[in-house]
């Protein structure tokens, strides 16, 4: 998976959006996704998500304070504290996507995202603060060891059910998880089509968004990486999802990339 | 069986509607002495006094989507265009200026709709390299690049443009008698 080992970006080299010291003044405004931001100023612009528990940074990445003064009908002010978190791209596949300029991430405030390969639940907190409040997100990892900091991440974020268990077996989960609206797929297996697929026949609504993050070294290693996505895109769409874009996440990792598509019941049927 | 409580339902059906008609004129009678005379007319549905009806007014409220981003951005509020923060946005858009070793992407020129200003707040693991000191914290991000400006740099650049402007006007064309003043004499 790549994760843990080479410390990202977060400290020294291309940080993206954490190239800012502490204390520096930065510009938030929206992103062109719903739930996503720009921080602007510092050395370079970087995407965040607003914190829904404030005052809690994940894995140590910066935050964002800012005063909201809001005018009370009597004329009185009251300042809240609301904050947004730095969203390294070198770290999550999906920030990478978005800062590659994903022409759609289908999820959205108030959307149910099922997430398979959770890991340490580093991305899925981000996606835990773009769903905000009103959403969920289902984050399936099946090993112990990164599972138990997704459980623990999950303990201060309401909206993230952790679910340490296989993503080739969708059935053991099947009570938790109910209808969603987005896949998100980062498991880095061989069979990486077929486990999506099937959980996209469990949970996934019709017309459902599936984002699958391919690492072309994880399908094989031996065929050149253009060819192993072609392939993988095959599958999906014999699998009854509908590729509708592909990007490569080439400045944040290598031969990686996102193929997103949209998934129709009726067309596995047929 | 069936018939017979039939008819029973029925005879009660009618007792009833009598009873009512009857409470119902003696109430007539008792809020409101009818103009004619006639006492015993039983008034019919359609003569039932009939109150003003109106189409509800739908309340005009103060849509919130006005003055914020909307849900989708958890209601981040409209950027207020204080002259503090339109000169940040300038320097912000002249970054690419202030450090060329950074590739930016080039900002639009108005101020966004929606916006924020905040402050980084660093870990608790980062290390001293990665937050401001105290002296070097400010309140906008024009102090903060007047503050760690690149003075000689910024003075070649000023030179540079000044160059490129004036070549052609008034006082270059002075400057080029001159010379050749000198070259003559």
């Amino acid at each position: 998976m790549g994760r843990g080992g080479p410390r990202g970006g977060a400290r020294g080299g291309r940080g993206g959006g954490a190239g800012q010291r502490g204390g520096a003044k930065v510009i938030v405004e929206p992103h062109r996704h719903p739930g996503v931001f720009v921080v602007r100023g510092g050395k370079e612009d970087g995407i965040a998500t607003r914190n829904i528990t404030p005052g809690e940074s994940v894995y140590g990445e910066k935050r964002v304070s800012v005063d909201e003064v809001q005018t009370n009908e009597d004329g009185s002010q009251t300042t809240t504290k609301v904050e947004y978190r730095t969203w390294n791209p070198f770290r999550s596949k999906l920030c990478a996507a978005i800062a590659g300029g994903a022409d759609d991430i289908y999820m959205k405030p108030g959307s149910r995202v099922l997430y398979l390969g959770g890991a340490s639940g580093t991305s899925v907190s981000h996606v835990a603060d773009l769903v905000g409040p009103t959403g969920f997100v289902y984050a399936v990892e099946f090993s112990s060891r990164s599972g138990r900091d997704l459980v623990s991440m999950a303990s201060k974020r309401t909206n993230v059910v952790p679910i340490v268990e296989d993503a080739r077996q969708p059935a053991r989960y099947r009570m938790v998880v109910p209808m969603v609206d987005v896949i998100f797929a980062d498991v880095a297996q061989p069979d990486q089509a077929r486990i999506v697929a099937m959980n996209a026949n469990w949970f996934l609504k019709a017309g459902g968004g599936v984002l699958i993050s391919i690492k072309a070294n994880c399908i094989d290693s031996t065929a050149p990486a253009a060819e192993v996505f072609a392939a993988e895109v095959q599958k999906m769409r014999a699998d009854g999802i509908k590729p509708k874009f592909q990007l490569t996440l080439e400045p944040f990792e290598r031969d990686h990339c996102l193929v997103a598509g949209i998934f129709n019941r009726t067309q596995k049927s047929a | 069986m069936t018939s017979l409580a039939d008819i029973d339902l029925d005879g009660l059906l009618r007792e009833a509607e009598s009873r009512l008609s009857k409470t119902r004129t003696s109430q007539q009678i008792d809020n409101k002495p009818p103009l004619s005379g006639s006492l015993t007319s039983v008034p019919s549905r359609g003569a039932a006094p009939r109150e003003a009806l109106s189409v509800r007014q739908i309340q005009t409220t103060k849509t919130p989507t006005e003055d914020t981003a909307g849900k989708d951005w958890f209601h981040l509020p409209k950027a207020d265009a204080t002259s503090e923060l339109k000169r940040d946005w300038q320097i912000l858009r002249m970054r690419n200026v202030l450090d060329p070793k950074q590739q930016r992407k080039a900002l639009r020129p108005e101020i966004p709709k929606y916006a924020q200003v905040g402050e980084i707040v660093a870990g608790p693991t980062d290390f001293y390299s990665a937050r401001m000191t105290r002296k070097e914290r400010k309140h906008n991000l024009l102090q903060e690049a007047l503050d760690s400006r690149d003075e000689s740099k910024m003075r070649h650049k000023y030179a540079n443009i000044q160059h490129d402007k004036t070549s052609g006007k008034k006082g270059s064309y002075r400057k080029f008698l001159s010379q050749r003043k000198k070259f003559k004499g």
